[in-house]
């Protein structure tokens, strides 16, 4: 075999690329459709569902008039943040576990909790993930009303300054988001598909091709026979 | 998917033995194949030193009788004398490709029961000689070995341009590498697939040890549509029917 030929053996060109994907097209669409089969029945029938409530709080800004506007701004962002890390501190969380007498922790609670405040608003929004949309809502509206609390009995650049402006719902569902574990689902599965497809094509350990005969023995091929379909003659 | 295509294709070879591809889809690109097996095979044999080819491959169902019985078949068609025995005496399968009964054959001519005239058949159909197995045995490697069976093939050897020799695969018996003794050389069967590469290695390196010549190989049961193969291939004529 000369070096010509040897190079040949070892390229692999789209041509032959594609040859793989086509001859496993059965092993890639198993694969895609049970891996996506998968992730479908983990989000319809296994994952819990969560619900998201929602409410905002707007926190009050003195605006004093003839002051270095900067500062004012300056210290009203500072406020919104002050306000917005106030509503998940520990000791507001704490009173809420308490009084709705939830059995989780702190650190629970606040993992679910998501506080979240804009620059161009003074609001805050407070949204809380849970099974249960009932209890996303009750902890939502506690959580708000503890902080206003705390606000107002212990911090006073805050005090009378949060305001609650709406009041949570019953949790709407949010996750998880069945048609995306699907379709993630089915792209893996091909992913993985074609994966082992070329993994297999690897580590074929049979003779395929007339080249790798040759090469693996230096022997003459005298010669590739195709399969062939037995026809009836026609008499 | 290919590999349903194999066992599809087997099951339909296992019933139809007697169906030479050769002669039935002359044109066919199967039928071309064999015939460059035929050229190749004539220019390895430039000095016409080899007579005796022995067909054996690694596993059993690699397809040496159907490549055995086709190229039997075309080499009877350039006019050549040529005798094919079923030396595979456990599994016997080359009286299905003639359909007679497996009787009056090798072991019964060795036994003395039947005369060489009478050991040695004829196919009206395909128009080439045959011997078959004949009564079952069991003593394989007695018969394989024995003085007279090599006087056989001896005369066979004179009296024809080629003896082929249908033989077990090397990995499952030993068969192969008693017959080996009485041959020029071996060609060695290799289908697309079926055996691991080293399995193949292992069967022929038995044979290299045992001092074998090794004449070529073959591929076969080569899935042209899978485009496994085919590509880069210097064959772009095809004859349809």
């Amino acid at each position: 075999m000369n070096e010509q030929q040897l190079e040949t053996t070892n390229e692999i060109s789209l041509v032959d690329l594609f040859k793989i994907l086509r001859n496993n097209i059965l092993l890639i669409l198993i694969s895609t459709f049970l891996i996506g089969a998968i992730a479908g029945a983990y989000a319809y029938l296994v994952a819990n569902p969560k619900y998201k409530s929602n409410a905002y709080v707007m926190v009050q800004v003195q605006v004093t008039s003839g002051t270095n506007d900067s500062f004012d701004l300056v210290n009203a962002q500072r406020l919104m943040a002050t306000a917005a890390d106030l509503i998940s501190m520990q000791v507001v969380l704490k009173e809420v576990i308490e009084n709705l007498d939830l059995s989780i922790t702190e650190g629970q609670l606040k993992s679910n909790l998501t506080v979240s405040s804009s620059t161009t608003s003074y609001f805050i929004n407070v949204s809380y993930l849970a099974e249960d949309p009932e209890v996303s809502k009750a902890v939502v509206n506690e959580v708000i009303d503890q902080a206003i609390a705390f606000a107002n009995d212990n911090v006073a650049i805050l005090e009378n300054n949060i305001i609650r402006t709406s009041t949570a719902n019953s949790g709407v569902y949010d996750s998880p988001n069945k048609v995306l574990y699907v379709v993630i689902g089915l792209i893996f599965g091909g992913i993985v598909g074609v994966g082992i497809a070329f993994i297999k094509e690897l580590f074929n350990n049979t003779f395929r091709t007339k080249d790798q005969l040759e090469a693996a023995f230096g022997i003459q091929v005298l010669g590739v026979i195709p399969e062939f379909e037995v026809k009836e003659t026609r008499s | 998917m290919s590999k349903k295509q194999i066992k599809l294709f087997n099951g339909e070879r296992n019933e139809r033995y007697d169906y030479l591809v050769t002669k039935e889809q002359p044109l066919s690109y199967t039928a071309e194949s064999f015939q460059k097996v035929i050229i190749n095979l004539d220019y390895a044999n430039i000095d016409g030193k080899i007579k005796v080819v022995q067909f054996t491959s690694t596993l059993a169902s690699e397809g040496k009788s159907t490549f055995v019985s086709n190229l039997a078949y075309l080499l009877g068609q350039k006019n050549k004398k040529v005798v094919l025995l079923d030396l595979d005496l456990r599994k016997p399968k080359m009286h299905r490709v003639f359909n007679v009964a497996n009787k009056d054959g090798l072991n019964d001519y060795l036994s003395g029961k039947i005369q060489y005239d009478q050991v040695i058949k004829h196919s009206e159909k395909f128009d080439f000689d045959f011997i078959v197995t004949g009564e079952k045995t069991t003593a394989v490697v007695n018969v394989l070995e024995s003085a007279k069976m090599k006087e056989l093939i001896q005369k066979l050897r004179e009296n024809y341009d080629y003896v082929l020799l249908d033989t077990p695969p090397v990995i499952a018996v030993s068969d192969a590498l008693y017959v080996a003794r009485n041959a020029d050389g071996v060609i060695f069967i290799v289908a697309q697939g079926v055996a691991k590469k080293s399995l193949v290695k292992e069967a022929i390196q038995t044979l290299k040890n045992n001092n074998v010549h090794i004449i070529g190989t073959v591929l076969t049961q080569v899935n042209l549509k899978s485009g496994e193969y085919g590509y880069g291939y210097d064959y772009s004529y095809k004859y349809e029917e």
